[in-house]
């Protein structure tokens, strides 16, 4: 009932502010706005113009008030940023812990190898325990050095921070049954590297070696690398069902 | 901008919007499987950055892992407040950084990859005034008004069409199954 009352105002993206408190407690009517809003996404909408205008014009904040002069909002804008630095100051010991340190040793020791030769890089093994399932951070290697991988898993790879322009981060599983070897492509932070893969190719119940190095672009292989000087930090992924 | 944004005011604040929003968008959806939830916790985490404002030190540390924090946190105590957990995945006793949420994650990838044929597909099936009003109202966000100067009709015509193209596909058996399968 409730949803035919509105449908044709979400529909018709006529989601005001009382659209929206009704969202918050009807579930049907957020399940129907869900799916144009991940629709309209889909076609390329990420919703930044409606989340921009929300924020900025309609919100009854003093995000609204400043700047326009609007006198009669200044102090009710300075009670409430007295009561929020209030709540600040409370806050401020948690939120000091949460900012990151000024670290000058590379992100990846933070994952705590403690190894002062540890790798200048994050191999971070993304993937899906069967098809299907929620992805999730499986394994930060090399510092995590081994990691268990259910045999249905589905993984991809990815480096951070991505290579330096004219390097590549060179990576070759190996297993008993087989071995693959894969390249990072581009990337800002994190880069991919090589495409997605299924565990079970491996074999069930395999070690797979997982070996890496950095090394100029042009470079063909991991061997190649290594026998260049590159340096290789290896893990091991235990497939077990 | 770090320092500005430190020493507050309006400008600082909506230079650092523009500079940051997709990022904050990126990491509230990691928290948040529904669309609606995503943009109510998206607006709390800017509110609360606002609020925030004054108490962020350029001398600790960029802007972007302190919004990063923020946004996780903020994100966290509106999940608690509802008496929900995180998503699977989403790791609970990351306080450090949350620097998980800057992976895209290969879910992502993979899944935006198979989202592009399907749109094309999709698109590809239109009448061309539809093609042309998906590829303006959607992909490049024009305004009713400008679409409807550029395709020489009314801007009553521009919603009508745009209505049209979004109800269309949310029907698209193809499209609906991808999407069902990345809310799951």
């Amino acid at each position: 009932m409730s949803l035919a009352l509105f449908r044709e105002r979400l529909e018709a993206g006529e989601v005001d502010a009382q659209v929206r408190a009704h969202l918050r407690s009807c579930d049907e009517c957020r399940a129907h706005y869900d799916l144009l809003a991940q629709t309209a996404r889909a076609l390329g909408d990420d919703g930044a113009k409606a989340e921009r205008e929300r924020l900025f014009l309609n919100h009854p904040s003093p995000l609204v008030g400043e700047g326009r002069g609007e006198g009669a909002r200044a102090g009710s804008h300075r009670r409430v940023l007295a009561i929020a630095l209030a709540a600040g100051i409370l806050l401020v010991a948690g939120v000091s812990l949460v900012l990151p340190p000024r670290a000058t040793t590379p992100e990846v020791q933070l994952r705590g190898s403690g190894d002062a030769t540890a790798a200048p890089f994050s191999l971070r093994v993304y993937g899906k325990d069967a098809p299907g399932q929620k992805v999730r951070l499986i394994a930060d290697l090399p510092g995590a050095k081994e990691a268990s991988v259910n045999p249905r898993a589905e993984l991809q790879l990815f480096v951070k921070p991505a290579p330096k322009p004219g390097e590549v981060l060179l990576v070759e599983l190996r297993a008993p049954l087989k071995s693959a070897s894969l390249r990072s492509g581009p990337g800002d932070d994190l880069a991919p590297v090589g495409s997605a893969f299924g565990v079970g190719g491996f074999g069930p119940q395999a070690r797979i070696e997982v070996c890496a190095a950095l090394a100029p672009q042009a470079t063909p292989t991991l061997a190649a690398a290594l026998e260049a000087g590159s340096t290789q930090y290896c893990s091991t992924l235990l497939v077990t069902p | 901008m770090d320092a500005r944004f430190a020493r507050g005011g309006r400008d600082a604040f909506v230079e650092a919007y523009a500079a940051h929003a997709r990022e904050v968008r990126h990491w509230v959806r990691r928290f948040f499987s529904s669309a609606f939830e995503q943009e109510e916790a998206v607006q709390e985490v800017w509110l609360t950055a606002h609020r925030m404002q004054s108490l962020y030190d350029p001398a600790k540390g960029p802007l972007k892992p302190w919004l990063r924090a923020l946004s996780a946190n903020r994100c966290r105590e509106l999940l608690r407040a509802a008496s929900r957990r995180p998503p699977v995945g989403v790791p609970l006793d990351d306080v450090s950084d949350a620097l998980w949420l800057d992976a895209p994650g290969p879910d992502d990838a993979v899944h935006s990859a198979a989202l592009r044929v399907e749109v094309a597909r999709f698109a590809a099936g239109l009448p061309p005034d539809e093609a042309r009003v998906l590829q303006l109202c959607f992909v490049e966000q024009r305004s009713h008004a400008e679409v409807a100067k550029e395709l020489g009709i009314d801007e009553r015509r521009s919603k009508y069409l745009k209505q049209k193209v979004l109800l269309a596909a949310s029907r698209d058996e193809r499209l609906r199954a991808l999407l069902s399968e990345s809310r799951s």
